[in-house]
């Protein structure tokens, strides 16, 4: 084992990791478990979180690799009492059924309206191309997340 | 995944290479490692994190740009800039979470057949710098003859990539053919062309994934030279030069139908290269 010190959700952690760790399994270890373990092959983006300000596939990404840098999860968006726009704007969308996406598609969102507050339908489609939802058919989902853009009919939450 | 040990963390080149060098065939640089998914490597391995060198930033030259080997294919996809092309190309790999961590240099060290990057460099004619005792320069046709990690030798880095700006006359077609954002391609084709007087004075056409390594469809280029930018030269010129590609089709297709896609997405990038070369690109 082998210490890294790093940013998590704005407070800085010191965690061993073993050399090859993937930062799925130290999060989900560390029981960060909203983080959520879908493909493994960095295909359907439900392990999303944001690493210096972008989204990443957290299962293949070496824990490593996150030393020195700032990471987010989705722990550190909101809860039940203080809801993040996003998160408020899936529930009210019903653009939630199983979940497991759930997380994944917000930490895609969230890293592009933190560069791009006013993104646009070209933005979001390019940014969520990463993200499966075997649920809801996108639709909603759509709706929710555009609704929190600026760029909106009504402006940003 | 790979079987990793250790791992390290040089913050300049000459630190990374010396480690490289001190490790040998155990180093395993590392910069996206969205690679690494598709590797699987038993023996132990220490991977160096190659992706804090300063080797990330793309600069503008006089005729064109050096692209860091560890810009993301993100960066690419977010620069913009008179006559480049690359965001063309980027947008279409994969997804962003991926295209956010996979680096330029990461994806064409090592090449697969269905690899996306090495095609627009090789109708490029990019040159690829390699940092060892001494600088090399080594130009994208002769760089991906093998496998470009061969080019390397102990404690070598690719550190930058390379590419000429579009000039006024010139343009530029990219086409990959995929049934989703995630799924490999089935055929690559990027086109460079240079016309002069409503002619073809110069033209460079590479094919990927139909074939078992990125490559030059030069007898297609050398029939075109000098030719007028037409839908049948171009037709005969594709038929003409079909033959010397090794068709190989990927996932489920045969190889008669690869050879077939290619000779229509060629076609079609030659007329979106002809577009913007004379200003008529959307």
């Amino acid at each position: 084992m082998k210490q890294i010190t790093f940013t998590l959700n704005g407070r800085k952690r010191q965690w061993d990791i073993a050399p090859d760790e993937t930062l799925i399994d130290l999060l989900r270890r560390q029981g960060l478990t909203g983080t959520k373990r879908g493909c493994d092959t960095g295909m359907c983006g439900s392990c999303a979180v944001i690493i210096d300000g972008r989204a990443v596939n957290a299962c293949i990404y070496y824990a490593f690799q996150v030393d020195g840098r700032t990471v987010e999860t989705i722990e550190g968006v909101g809860d039940f009492d203080r809801p993040h726009p996003l998160q408020t704007a899936l529930a009210d969308a019903g653009a939630v059924q199983c979940g497991f996406c759930t997380p994944g598609f917000i930490m895609t969102a969230k890293a592009l309206l933190d560069r791009k507050p006013n993104a646009e339908d070209a933005d979001f489609r390019q940014h969520l191309d990463g993200n499966l939802c075997r649920c809801t058919g996108y639709v909603k989902i759509e709706q929710a997340i555009r609704s929190c853009s600026t760029a909106a009919e009504g402006g940003a939450q | 995944m790979m079987n990793y040990v250790d791992f390290k963390t040089p913050a300049s080149v000459a630190e990374a290479r010396a480690l490289m060098k001190e490790l040998g065939p155990q180093a395993s640089p590392v910069a996206g490692s969205t690679l690494h998914v598709f590797l699987r490597d038993e023996s132990p391995k220490v991977a160096v994190d190659i992706s804090r060198l300063g080797l990330n930033s793309i600069d503008t030259l006089p005729d064109g740009y050096r692209i860091g080997a560890t810009s993301t294919v993100g960066d690419l996809q977010d620069f913009h800039a008179p006559g480049w092309v690359l965001d063309r190309v980027a947008r279409e790999f994969v997804t962003q979470p991926i295209r956010n961590v996979a680096t330029l240099g990461g994806s064409i060290i090592r090449v697969f057949p269905w690899s996306d990057l090495p095609i627009p460099l090789l109708a490029l004619d990019a040159v690829m710098e390699i940092e060892g005792d001494e600088t090399r320069r080594i130009a994208a046709g002769d760089f991906f003859k093998s496998q470009p990690f061969h080019h390397l030798q102990s404690g070598d880095l690719l550190t930058a990539i390379h590419v000429p700006a579009l000039a006024s006359g010139q343009g530029f077609g990219y086409h990959k053919e995929r049934r989703t954002t995630t799924d490999f391609s089935r055929c690559s084709v990027a086109v460079w062309m240079a016309l002069e007087d409503d002619r073809v004075a110069d033209v460079r056409i590479a094919i990927g994934a139909a074939v078992p390594m990125p490559c030059r469809m030069k007898a297609m280029e050398q029939a075109l030279k000098g030719k007028k930018p037409t839908q049948s030269n171009f037709e005969s010129a594709v038929q003409a030069g079909l033959d010397e590609g090794h068709w190989k089709g990927l996932h489920g297709i045969s190889n008669e139908y690869a050879r077939h896609l290619a000779s229509v997405i060629v076609v079609d990038m030659l007329h979106a290269a002809t577009d913007e070369a004379k200003g008529d690109a959307v």
